[in-house]
């Protein structure tokens, strides 16, 4: 018996700055979990699609155009339209502070800005999800 | 966690969550999964199953994806199960091939699950077969399996499928000679993909040579066709070559003939994978096992001796133990 955390990696929106998703990809590989990475230019639609067609455990959503509070809130919206509740969102890219409070509001579980350790990314998920509590 | 048997009942009403659950089960070996196998049994084996297979680089997952909207446009119910390999040292794995999906992404005929190969070396993961079993039993009527990039011995993809087709792109010529006892043995069709690119000529031409030198099939001749996947060209007649070597299979014979091998085969593989874990779970109970093993680590015991002593316990404590 093997079970693995999965985690979403996607990018929303329309810019095509992936590097840092990959970053984050990469780090979670080399943490023994198994990352679906969807790439560029996904619409809320397909990101919640694959997270239910992978079952994963937490969807990462980088994303660096500014359109962070739009696009979060129609992926929380779909989950909670789909009454999906044991999927974490979290988050990373350019984002201002007073909206990461926003975000969490909504229901994004955490946001990781710039310059934050892959490996804090990687703990607070294995801490946070439903399997690793299980 | 114990067999739930309302998620069985959402799954057989189309119930995409209830399948990837039980997917995710199936695919972990959680605790009581042969359960949910059980319960889908009677709804399995209507799909037909087409392997993708070939070199990494080639275009499969482009090729798969156009191939899915292909059967999807001809209103096939359709899923793809995509394996990547995992890390040989973490057990992590990126799994990239959706990143090829287009627009039929949201098409509610469709499904997709990607598979770490976890360790597993023959192209597939162990639990690839029951998966491919699973998205049959949720009614998809084609599914298309792609392997990881393949070398020379990653058959299983074969024994899984009804139709193999093999990818290659030209300019891999040297690599076909070294290929020829490996995957292009398996292939029931070959597809030479990047077809615009130098070197297609002499890559046909290989083939050809190649497959001249298969025993001869006056029934089944093995295509060749090129295809540039990136913008569909040699989509429709790759599916065309499926239909026909769904023809040939039910007509000769070999389609039930192969179905009940495979069946044959799932078992001896799910046998020998529990008798292996429940030896090793017994062995490793035995009084002397680390000391053998730390004296195999060092150097004092070779791994020859070292395994005659814990066969000689086998024999005596477990199997006899047992029969008792």
């Amino acid at each position: 018996m093997s079970e693995k955390i999965k985690v979403l990696i996607a990018k929303p929106g329309l810019d095509g700055h992936d590097r840092g998703a990959k970053v984050v990809a990469r780090a979670f590989r080399d943490a023994g979990f198994e990352v679906i990475y969807t790439g560029l230019r996904q619409t809320p639609e397909q990101i919640v699609n694959a997270a239910i067609e992978e079952d994963v455990d937490a969807i990462g959503v980088s994303i660096l155009s500014g359109a962070h509070n739009h696009c979060f809130s129609e992926i929380m919206n779909l989950l909670k339209h789909n009454s999906i509740d044991d999927i974490m969102v979290f988050g990373g890219g350019i984002i201002p502070e007073d909206d990461v409070a926003y975000l969490k509001s909504i229901g994004v579980a955490e946001v990781f800005g710039p310059g934050t350790p892959t490996d804090d990314t990687v703990k607070f998920v294995k801490a946070n999800v439903r399997k690793g509590n299980e | 966690m114990s067999f739930d048997a309302s998620l069985v009942g959402r799954f057989l009403k189309g119930d995409k969550r209830a399948c990837a659950r039980i997917i995710s089960i199936i695919e972990d070996r959680r605790r009581g999964y042969e359960e949910y196998m059980e319960a889908l049994q009677p709804h399995v084996g209507s799909a037909y199953i087409v392997g993708i297979t070939g070199p990494p680089g080639v275009g499969k997952s482009t090729l798969i994806n156009r191939l899915a909207a292909e059967y999807l446009h001809a209103g096939c119910s359709t899923g793809v199960i995509a394996v990547d390999p995992s890390s040989p040292f973490t057990g992590g794995a990126v799994l990239g091939d959706r990143i090829r999906i287009g627009e039929i992404a949201l098409d509610p005929k469709f499904y997709f699950r990607s598979l770490s190969s976890r360790g597993s070396l023959g192209g597939l993961s162990e639990a690839a077969v029951d998966v491919i079993r699973v998205m049959d039993a949720f009614k998809k009527e084609i599914i298309l399996v792609e392997t990881v990039g393949t070398g020379q011995n990653e058959v299983d993809v074969m024994r899984a499928c009804d139709t193999t087709v093999v990818v290659t792109m030209p300019g891999t010529g040297d690599d076909i000679q070294a290929q020829k006892a490996g995957i292009l043995e398996i292939g029931n069709i070959f597809v030479i993909n990047k077809a615009d690119r130098d070197g297609c000529e002499r890559t046909l031409r290989e083939l050809q040579s190649m497959l001249m030198m298969n025993p001869l099939n006056d029934k089944y001749e093995t295509p060749i066709i090129l295809a540039k996947s990136n913008i569909g060209e040699g989509i429709a007649e790759i599916k065309a070559a499926v239909d026909k070597h769904r023809i040939y299979l039910e007509t000769s014979g070999w389609f039930s003939v192969n179905r009940a091998e495979r069946n044959a085969r799932a078992f001896k593989n799910i046998m020998n994978l529990k008798i292996i874990d429940e030896i090793n779970r017994r062995l490793s109970r035995a009084e002397n096992y680390e000391e053998i093993e730390s004296q195999v680590k060092n150097g004092a015991l070779s791994p020859h001796r070292a395994s005659v002593q814990l066969m000689e316990y086998i024999e005596k404590k477990i199997l006899h133990h047992s029969a008792e």
